[in-house]
């Protein structure tokens, strides 16, 4: 008996054995076959394409995108956000030498599997003509872009049509919508690692105007963006990347890690550089996981600081030091008394937890949880001693919404960065102004 | 990779058995000794008594079952992204038969932040031999609270759990391999005042297969232990997180208990 029940056991679970257990799976971001009608045409200069940026019905395709979604633009980018299913589509745009202009890319819903290809044009002939003689026709409610979507890398063929309705609300410097840790959640499918150069300048593709990002310290004090405190199987690929982030040296953390979508894990330094010379990012929250991680990450601000201040090219950007617990404003306070005495101007700071304490430790913005609650009093009171509020993470859009409208605050930490921006413009107001603050 | 949650319930259910026939395995090579002092009552005989929670059994109307029962789910590090610790739970169950077969159960499972309350009714039949079938429906609620700790939080949903067991006895032991669909719905949750509910809300919140080894005493009492996989979406596994994947995950699950 007992034989054949363990044969049976063995049986059963054998073939089983032999494979892997793993339960995820990935999708593949979808490309035109021959690098589609874009590798044809000349591509639309940076300020061209804020001709496209606006709140549109979608008078096709809803099904896809909704009723209505929101278009705006960054370097190379056109981004159409929508609510739905947390959608995006990220786009190009280039003049054919037949004077049409081509707006092409992917779409994708990052929680679920679905994503294909987009291909639409510029309707009116004279819109076209006005964007290849290399102006910028101001959108109006003629404006509308026409084409079709498609399934993964099937050649679109299902109807889309966008079709301008107002201009979008002010958002840049006014309302942010702060990625968390990059695009997207490690459970998405966007096909970039969390916290990696690639899912910032994502964030800012899919609706993103900042970003929070982790840092921790290697061995050799480099500051690092890395959320969990050890390497993990979720997050990073490696035989020998295993253990304790801060018992890797830079050196070994680059020879044994790959991040999930094998990406290098970057440092503070890198990050922060590529975001103000690639990105029109307007800020950066680092969220500091360790003391030992301000002193180092403070420098690297302050330093960037005194770039920017000579880069009147470059648009506003805020880096601020996040201060999660008790014992990283311990280090922020000396970190700051630090740089004082060595003459450099401390970076910000935001605070996390506790809103009597924001003020009093000069920090200019307030960065509660949403768990709990929207709070309005405190987000009011703060407002009126000029520190602002960004509530993190609110994903799920009812909550968003909730959060919109009852707090009404500077911005919020998401990984669903095309359904909050669209919310803000479909159902948001302008966040109230924080009394005295430049942020 | 379409398999991957299969291979996951495959090698739980393989590893539950190779358990199961080494507790059978050891309860045979005691046999001597117990049966020479009156030993370990036969699944037979107390599935005629008492009855046993989990190996479908039909005993008279009125008699009882009570269990006190632990769980651990070792969820995949993806669900539990930042978090590194996963509570034990606590598994109560109640059954009282009807008699003709027909059971009330009660069940609650409970890490104090999040708690499942369920009622249900079942059916048992004895097979031919040494098997043994059932199905049963429970119904009830999910709940989940946390007012500290960062969280002024609240979650509620009505869950619903049809289950079929099939049961096979070893003498003094009995396996039993229960699958359950995990249905839920209508989901809440509340943070401060504001209430609202999840994006992506799918009735079909999962399912579990657990091979469960009862083995009996000579007091009538049931000690047990088992082993299977829960494929659930995020928001069940680990809610406070609230994650607005749809995607299932799978990872394992071990439970153990005295049954009174």
């Amino acid at each position: 008996m007992n034989t054949k029940i363990l044969a049976l056991a063995l049986a059963i679970g054998a073939p089983f054995l032999l494979a892997d257990c793993e339960s995820a799976f990935e999708v593949e971001i979808p490309m035109f076959p021959d690098g589609g009608l874009l590798r044809s045409g000349i591509a639309l200069k940076r300020e061209q394409l804020m001709g496209f940026e606006g709140f549109f019905e979608v008078s096709k395709g809803s099904s896809l995108l909704g009723e209505t979604t929101s278009v705006r633009t960054s370097p190379g980018t056109i981004s159409v956000l929508t609510n739905k299913n947390a959608g995006f589509a990220v786009l190009g745009a280039a003049c054919l030498p037949d004077q049409r202009v081509v707006v092409e890319g992917y779409w994708q819903y990052p929680t679920r599997v679905d994503a294909g290809l987009v291909r639409l044009y510029v309707d009116s002939r004279e819109t076209a003509q006005a964007f290849c003689n290399g102006e910028t026709p101001t959108p109006d409610v003629n404006f509308s872009l026409t084409g079709s979507y498609g399934e993964s890398n099937d050649i679109p063929t299902k109807p889309l049509q966008l079709r301008f309705v107002k201009e979008l609300k002010p958002w840049r410097r006014t309302f942010y919508t702060v990625a968390h840790h990059g695009a997207c959640e490690s459970t998405d499918h966007c096909g970039v690692s969390p916290n990696s150069l690639e899912s910032i300048r994502l964030a800012e593709r899919i609706g993103s105007n900042a970003a929070e990002l982790d840092v921790r310290v290697t061995r050799d004090g480099v500051p690092i963006l890395f959320h969990d405190p050890t390497f993990s199987a979720s997050l990073v690929r490696g035989l020998f990347c295993n253990g304790a982030v801060n018992q890797l040296s830079l050196a070994e953390m680059r020879a044994s890690c790959m991040m999930r979508y094998g990406e290098q894990i970057p440092t503070l330094d890198a990050a922060l550089q590529m975001m103000v010379n690639e990105t029109e990012l307007e800020g950066v929250y680092l969220d500091e996981k360790t003391p030992e991680g301000v002193l180092p990450s403070a420098r690297l601000v302050a330093k960037l600081n005194e770039q920017l201040a000579n880069r009147p090219d470059r648009g506003p950007f805020t880096a601020v030091i996040g201060i999660p617990t008790d014992e990283v404003l311990d280090a922020w306070r000396s970190a700051k008394a630090t740089l004082l005495d060595e003459g450099i101007t401390p970076p910000d700071c935001l605070l996390e937890y506790d809103a009597d304490k924001v003020h009093a430790e000069g920090c200019i913005l307030w960065g509660p949880t949403w768990t709990e609650g929207p709070q309005p009093d405190n987000v009011q009171k703060l407002r009126d001693q000029g520190v602002g509020t960004i509530f993190w993470t609110i994903n799920e859009s009812e909550f968003i919404e909730g959060f919109l409208t009852i707090s009404k605050p500077k911005g919020i930490i998401t990984a669903r960065a095309s359904t909050l921006f669209h919310t803000y413009q479909l159902i948001g107001s302008v966040p109230p102004p924080v009394k005295g603050a430049n942020q | 990779m379409l398999f991957g949650p299969a291979k996951c319930i495959g090698l739980a259910i393989g590893l539950a058995g190779v358990f199961a026939g080494s507790s059978a395995l050891a309860a045979e090579t005691a046999k001597p000794a117990a049966s020479a002092s009156g030993g370990e009552r036969s699944v037979e005989e107390l599935a005629k008594q008492r009855g046993f929670l989990y190996y479908p059994s039909a005993p008279p109307a009125g008699r009882m079952r009570f269990s006190l029962g632990a769980t651990y789910d070792a969820i995949d590090p993806a669900v539990m992204y930042g978090m590194s610790i996963r509570f034990p739970q606590l598994a109560l169950d109640f059954q009282d038969s009807l008699g003709k077969g027909f059971l009330f159960k009660a069940h609650i499972n409970t890490m104090l932040i999040t708690n499942e309350v369920l009622v249900g009714l079942g059916y048992n039949w004895a097979g031919p031999g040494p098997w043994s079938f059932g199905a049963a429906f429970n119904a009830g609620m999910f709940l989940g609270k946390l007012g500290g700790f960062g969280f002024d939080a609240l979650t509620i949903a009505a869950e619903y759990r049809p289950e079929l067991t099939v049961g096979y006895s070893l003498g003094d032991v009995a396996l039993s391999l229960r699958g359950s669909l995990i249905l839920m719905g209508p989901e809440r949750a509340r943070v401060g005042d504001l209430w609202a509910g999840f994006d992506n809300p799918n009735l079909f919140t999962g399912h579990s297969e657990i091979l469960y080894v009862e083995n009996t005493t000579r007091s009538g009492s049931v000690w047990y232990f088992g082993a299977g996989a829960m494929t659930t979406r995020a928001h069940y596994a680990f809610w406070v997180l609230f994650p607005d994947s749809p995607s299932l995950y799978t990872y394992p699950r071990l439970v153990a208990g005295y049954e009174y």
